[in-house]
C-alpha cells in the first residue's frame, strides 16, 4: 500500500508554478543587419559575450568540408592590430575564458569575463571580422593541428566512425551528410585560399548575431555595439538553398567492425524535421517536432523513462539507451538512438528490442503519469538552466542562429505542455517507420 | 531541448576550471557534529544540497571498485520503493537526485526547485535512499555488468589506457594507483554483503560534509542540514592510517602497443594535498605549464609553434593523500618523438631555468581576475563549498583565494616546480601504435 500512497503524493506535487523569474531580454538591430541580443543577469559582476555566425557544414560542399572549422581555427591567429596571439593573451591576463565552437548550422566565438570588458570584447571581435591576416605558415601549422584533432575525435575512436558514416548514410543529399570537422580528404587538401574565400563570403555583420548575457545594462551594451560594430561594412552573403530531406529512400543498413572495439554499438536514426526546417506558417510540422522532443523525453529522458524502465532494467537488454534528437537545428535532422547491448544480446536482438520499444508508443500509449514526468521536467530543467549564463546565451545564440526566434527560448515551456500522449502517437507513426532508418552496427572484428 | 554536443567541436580542448566575486559563506554543526557550510543565493527558484562521505575508493581494500558501486546503488530504489517506483517519484518532483564516487569521496547530490511541495518531496526521496538504500540483487548484478563494460570500453580509448597507466606508474599499490571503479576480476567479487558493509560502515553521520547552495535561507538551510544528518548513524570517522603509505616515488618509462593513429604521452609526478603549503605555488606552477589554456607553455610550444596535437596541457589533481600534476598530448605517431622532446626540452629548460616572469605574471593575472568566474553559477558555488567541508580547508578559502595566489613569487613557482618535477620522480607513459619496447 505505501508506494502507492507515495506516489499520489509526488503525482499532487508534479503541478509547478511557471518561474516567475523571466529574463529581461532586449533586442537590437544596427544599420548594418548586426543583430544584437542582451539579457540582463546581475548575480555575479560578470558577462558572456557571444557572437555567432550563420555558417557551418550546412553551408558547405565535398571537397571542401570542414573549412567553417578549420576557418575557426584560423581566426585565432590574429590581425594587424591584434597579431600573433595577442588576443588570447589579452583575453588571459584579464581572466577571462574564451573558445569557440562550430556545428553544421553556426560558427560561435566567445568570452567570458569580468562585465567590465564587454566593450573589448566587441572590439576585439570587430576586428577580427574583418581584419583576420590570411597567412600560409599559420595556415600549415593550423590544418595539421585540425587533422589531429581528426585523428582524435574521430578516426581513433570507432564511435566517432560509427557516428559519422551513419549520419551519411541516413542522408543522401542533405549537407548534414558531411561531418563537421570535415572529411579527411577534403582537411588534406585545402588551402589557405580555401579559408580567405569562405572569410569574405560568410562573415559579415548582416550574417552575425552578438549575445550578451550578464551584469550589464542593455542600454549601454547597445551603445558600445554601435561603437565598436557600428562602422562595418553590410555585405552580401549567399543565400543557402533549402536542403532539407526528409525523404524515405528505404532501410539502410551498415556493418562496421574494428581491432579496437570492445563494446558493440548500435545507431538507428529516423529523419524527422526540425524547428528550423519546418514552414514558420506550418502549425502542424512544427507541433510534431514538440511532440517528438517530448518523444525522446519519455524513451530516454530520465531513469525512469521507457528506455532506462525497459531496455535497461526491465529486460535487461541494453546496458546502455539514448536519444539524440535537436530541434534547433537548420535542417531536417535525425531522431538518434544509440545502444549498447547487455551481456550476451546480439546487435540484432537488441535493433528489434528498440524498435518495438519505439512502437509501443502507438500500443501503449504514455500514461498521464509519464506524461507529468516529462513536463515536471522540463518545467524545473528550465529553473535549472538559468544558473548558467553561458547556456542562458548559447539557446538565445543557437535559435537566431537557424533562423528562429529567441522569443521561442520563453514560448518552450507552453509548446511542450501542450503535446498530448495522442501527439506521440502520431508522431511516432508518422517518422519511426523501417524505411526512413539508418542503421548502423559497430561490431569487434573477430565477430564477423 | 536535447542536444547533441557531440556534433559541435570546440576550437580548444578545455579543461573543466573549477571557481564569484562574493559569495558569503557560512558554517555550523548539526546536532550530531556533521558540519555544514551554506551560501544563500536567492535569484532563482532552486536550492542544491551536496553530501560528501569519505567512502572513495581509498576504502575499497582488495575489493576494488566496491565504492564505486555503492555509490551508484544508493539511488536504485530505497525503503518499499523499488528501483522503477523510486526513480518514477524522483522524475515527478522535478528534482534531480545524482551519486557517484572518485578516489577520496562517495557523493550524492540534489536540485530541487524551492516551491516547498517540490523540495519536501526531493528530500523525503534523499532521506529514505539515505536510510534505507534496497540494494536488491537485480540492481546489483545490473551495476555490476555495466561496470564490467565500463571498464571494457575504456580498452578501446587510447587516453584512457595513458591515464591508468600513469597512476599505475605514479602510485603503484596505493588505492590511487587503481582505477576507481576497480578491475573485471575484483568487480566480480564484489557480494551484496560487502555492500551492505561498506554502505553501513562509511555512509555515517561522522564521514559526512554537508553543503547547501540556494534561495533557502538560513532557518531553513539548517532544518534541512537537521533533517539529512539525523536520519543517518552516527558510526565511526573513516580511520586515515587504513590507507596503506605511498610507495617512494621512482622515475618510469611505460610504453603500451595500442593499434591507434595517433600516440598519447603523458608526463608525471606525484604532487600534494589541498592545504599543503605548496599548494598555491604548484597551482600557480600548473597553470603557467599547461593550465592556462590558450596562453600556457604547452600549448605555445606544442600546438602554437609547431602545429603538433589539438590538445597539449598539463593538470594539477590534489587529493586527500598528496596528488599528481600531469602534461598531457597527443599527435600522430609519426611526430611522437619530435612532441616529446619538444616537451622534455620545454621542461628541462623550465627546471633549469625556472619560470620567466611574464609566464607567471600570466598565469597569476588569469587566476586572479578569472576567480569571479568560478563561482559566478550555483553548481560551481556548491562544488567549492563541498570541497572546502571535505577537504577541511579554512572557510576563507574563496575570499582569499586571489590573495594566496597574488602571493607566490617566481622563483617560489620555480622551485616548486623543480622539485616535484625532477627527473628521478617522473612517469612517462606513451601508448601507440608501432612502439619498439614492451611493458
Amino acid at each position: 500500500m505505501w508506494p502507492h500512497t507515495i506516489l499520489s503524493i509526488f503525482i499532487t506535487v508534479a503541478i509547478i508554478a511557471l518561474p516567475t523569474a523571466n529574463a529581461s531580454v532586449k533586442e537590437f538591430e544596427l544599420s548594418n543587419g548586426l543583430k544584437l541580443i542582451v539579457q540582463e543577469d546581475h548575480r555575479a559582476p560578470v558577462a558572456v559575450v557571444q557572437i555567432w555566425y550563420k555558417v557551418g557544414s550546412a553551408h558547405e560542399r565535398r571537397g571542401i568540408t570542414g573549412v567553417s572549422h578549420a576557418l575557426e581555427h584560423m581566426m585565432f591567429k590574429g590581425t594587424e592590430a591584434y597579431p600573433d596571439g595577442q588576443f588570447s593573451e589579452i583575453v588571459a591576463a584579464k581572466g577571462g575564458r574564451e573558445n569557440a565552437f562550430t556545428s553544421s548550422d553556426y560558427t560561435a566565438y566567445y568570452q567570458q569575463w569580468s562585465s567590465e570588458n564587454v566593450g573589448l570584447s566587441f572590439e576585439l571581435e570587430a576586428d577580427r571580422m574583418n581584419n583576420l591576416v590570411f597567412k600560409e605558415e599559420e595556415f600549415l601549422k593550423e590544418i595539421n593541428v585540425v587533422l589531429e584533432e581528426r585523428r582524435l575525435r574521430t578516426d581513433d575512436n570507432p564511435q566517432g566512425l560509427a557516428r559519422e558514416a551513419n549520419r551519411a548514410l541516413a542522408f543522401q543529399e542533405s549537407p548534414y551528410r558531411h561531418p563537421v570537422i570535415g572529411w579527411e580528404s577534403d582537411i588534406k587538401g585545402m588551402r589557405l585560399d580555401d579559408l580567405e574565400q569562405w572569410y569574405q563570403q560568410w562573415y559579415a555583420p548582416n550574417n552575425a548575431t552578438v549575445v550578451v548575457v550578464g551584469d550589464v545594462s542593455s542600454k549601454a551594451v547597445h551603445k558600445l555595439a554601435q561603437q565598436h560594430f557600428g562602422g562595418l561594412a553590410r555585405e552580401t552573403v549567399p543565400i543557402l538553398r533549402s536542403a532539407n530531406e526528409r525523404v524515405a529512400q528505404g532501410t539502410k543498413r551498415l556493418i562496421m567492425t574494428s581491432d579496437k572495439v570492445r563494446v558493440p554499438l548500435l545507431l538507428m536514426s529516423y529523419k524527422v524535421p526540425s524547428l528550423g526546417s519546418v514552414s514558420s506558417s506550418d502549425e502542424v510540422d512544427r507541433a510534431d517536432v514538440y511532440a517528438l522532443d517530448v518523444l525522446a523525453e519519455v524513451l530516454d529522458g530520465d531513469n525512469s523513462a521507457r528506455f532506462a524502465r525497459h531496455l535497461i532494467r526491465g529486460k535487461s537488454l541494453a546496458t546502455y539507451a539514448s536519444i539524440g534528437y535537436s530541434p534547433a537545428s537548420l535542417l531536417d535532422t535525425l531522431f538518434s538512438i544509440s545502444a549498447v547491448p547487455a551481456e550476451g544480446i546480439t546487435l540484432d536482438q537488441l535493433e528489434v528490442a528498440i524498435t518495438s520499444e519505439l512502437l509501443e508508443i502507438i500500443q501503449s500509449p504514455p500514461t498521464q503519469v509519464e506524461m507529468q514526468r516529462v513536463k515536471s521536467q522540463v518545467i524545473a530543467s528550465r529553473v535549472y538552466a538559468m544558473d548558467s549564463m553561458e547556456s542562458q546565451a548559447t539557446i538565445i545564440g543557437q535559435l537566431e542562429s537557424v533562423g528562429l526566434d529567441w522569443r521561442l527560448k520563453d514560448e518552450y515551456i507552453g509548446n511542450i505542455t501542450k503535446v498530448t500522449a495522442n501527439d506521440l502517437v502520431a508522431v511516432v507513426k508518422k517518422y519511426i517507420r523501417q524505411d526512413a532508418l539508418a542503421t548502423t552496427q559497430l561490431l569487434p572484428e573477430s565477430s564477423l | 531541448m536535447k542536444n547533441c554536443v557531440a556534433a559541435i567541436l570546440m576550437s580548444f580542448f578545455v579543461l573543466p576550471l573549477c571557481v564569484s566575486a562574493k559569495v558569503e559563506v557560512k558554517s555550523w554543526s548539526t546536532e550530531n557534529n556533521v558540519s555544514v557550510l551554506y551560501a544563500q543565493v536567492p535569484t532563482l527558484e532552486m536550492v542544491d544540497v551536496y553530501l560528501a562521505f569519505d567512502a572513495g575508493s581509498t576504502r575499497d581494500g582488495t575489493k576494488y571498485g566496491l565504492s564505486n558501486l555503492v555509490s551508484a546503488l544508493i539511488l536504485q530504489g530505497a525503503g518499499e520503493l523499488k528501483v522503477d517506483e523510486f526513480n518514477e517519484a524522483i522524475g515527478l518532483t522535478g528534482g534531480i537526485l545524482s551519486s557517484g564516487s572518485n578516489s577520496d569521496m562517495g557523493y550524492i547530490k540534489m536540485r530541487s526547485l524551492t516551491e516547498t511541495a517540490n523540495l519536501e518531496a526531493v528530500m523525503r526521496l534523499l532521506k529514505l535512499a539515505l536510510s534505507s538504500p534496497r540494494f536488491d540483487n537485480s540492481d546489483i548484478d545490473r551495476l555490476v555488468a555495466r561496470t564490467l563494460t565500463g571498464i571494457d570500453f575504456k580498452k578501446q580509448s587510447p587516453a584512457a589506457v595513458a591515464r591508468d597507466k600513469l597512476y599505475a606508474g605514479l602510485f603503484a599499490a596505493h588505492p590511487y594507483g587503481s582505477p576507481h571503479e576497480g578491475f573485471a576480476e575484483s568487480v566480480k567479487s564484489i557480494t551484496r554483503g560487502d555492500i551492505t558493509n561498506f554502505f553501513k560502515e562509511f555512509y555515517v553521520a561522522k564521514n559526512l560534509n554537508i553543503a547547501i547552495v540556494g534561495a533557502v535561507d538560513l532557518e531553513q538551510a539548517k532544518a534541512m542540514a537537521e533533517d539529512i544528518s539525523s536520519i543517518l548513524v552516527s558510526g565511526m570517522r573513516a580511520d586515515k592510517s587504513v590507507v596503506p603509505p605511498l610507495e617512494k616515488a621512482r622515475n618510469d618509462l611505460i610504453k603500451r602497443e595500442f593499434p591507434s593513429i595517433q600516440s598519447h604521452i603523458r608526463v608525471g609526478a606525484r604532487s600534494v594535498e589541498r592545504g599543503h603549503p605548496d599548494y598555491f605555488p604548484l597551482l600557480v606552477a600548473n597553470h603557467a605549464l599547461g593550465g592556462n589554456s590558450l596562453v600556457s607553455i604547452l600549448f605555445r610550444s606544442i600546438r602554437e609553434e609547431r602545429g603538433l596535437a589539438y590538445s597539449a596541457y598539463s593538470y594539477f589533481s590534489p587529493k586527500s593523500n598528496g596528488g599528481s600534476l600531469v602534461a598531457a598530448l597527443q599527435t600522430d605517431r609519426g611526430n611522437q618523438e619530435e612532441a616529446l622532446s619538444v616537451l622534455d626540452s620545454s621542461l628541462e629548460k623550465l627546471r633549469l631555468e625556472g619560470f620567466s616572469d611574464r609566464d607567471i605574471a600570466s598565469a597569476k593575472d588569469n587566476l586572479m581576475r578569472g576567480f569571479p568566474l568560478r563561482v559566478d553559477t550555483n553548481a560551481e558555488i556548491l562544488n567549492y563549498l563541498a570541497m572546502i567541508g571535505f577537504y577541511r580547508l579554512p572557510i576563507d578559502y574563496l575570499e582569499t583565494f586571489a590573495e594566496n595566489v597574488g602571493r607566490v613569487t617566481r622563483a617560489e613557482a620555480s622551485k616548486v616546480f623543480k622539485r616535484y618535477f625532477s627527473p628521478e620522480k617522473l612517469v612517462t607513459v606513451i601508448v601507440g601504435p608501432n612502439l619498439d619496447g614492451d611493458e
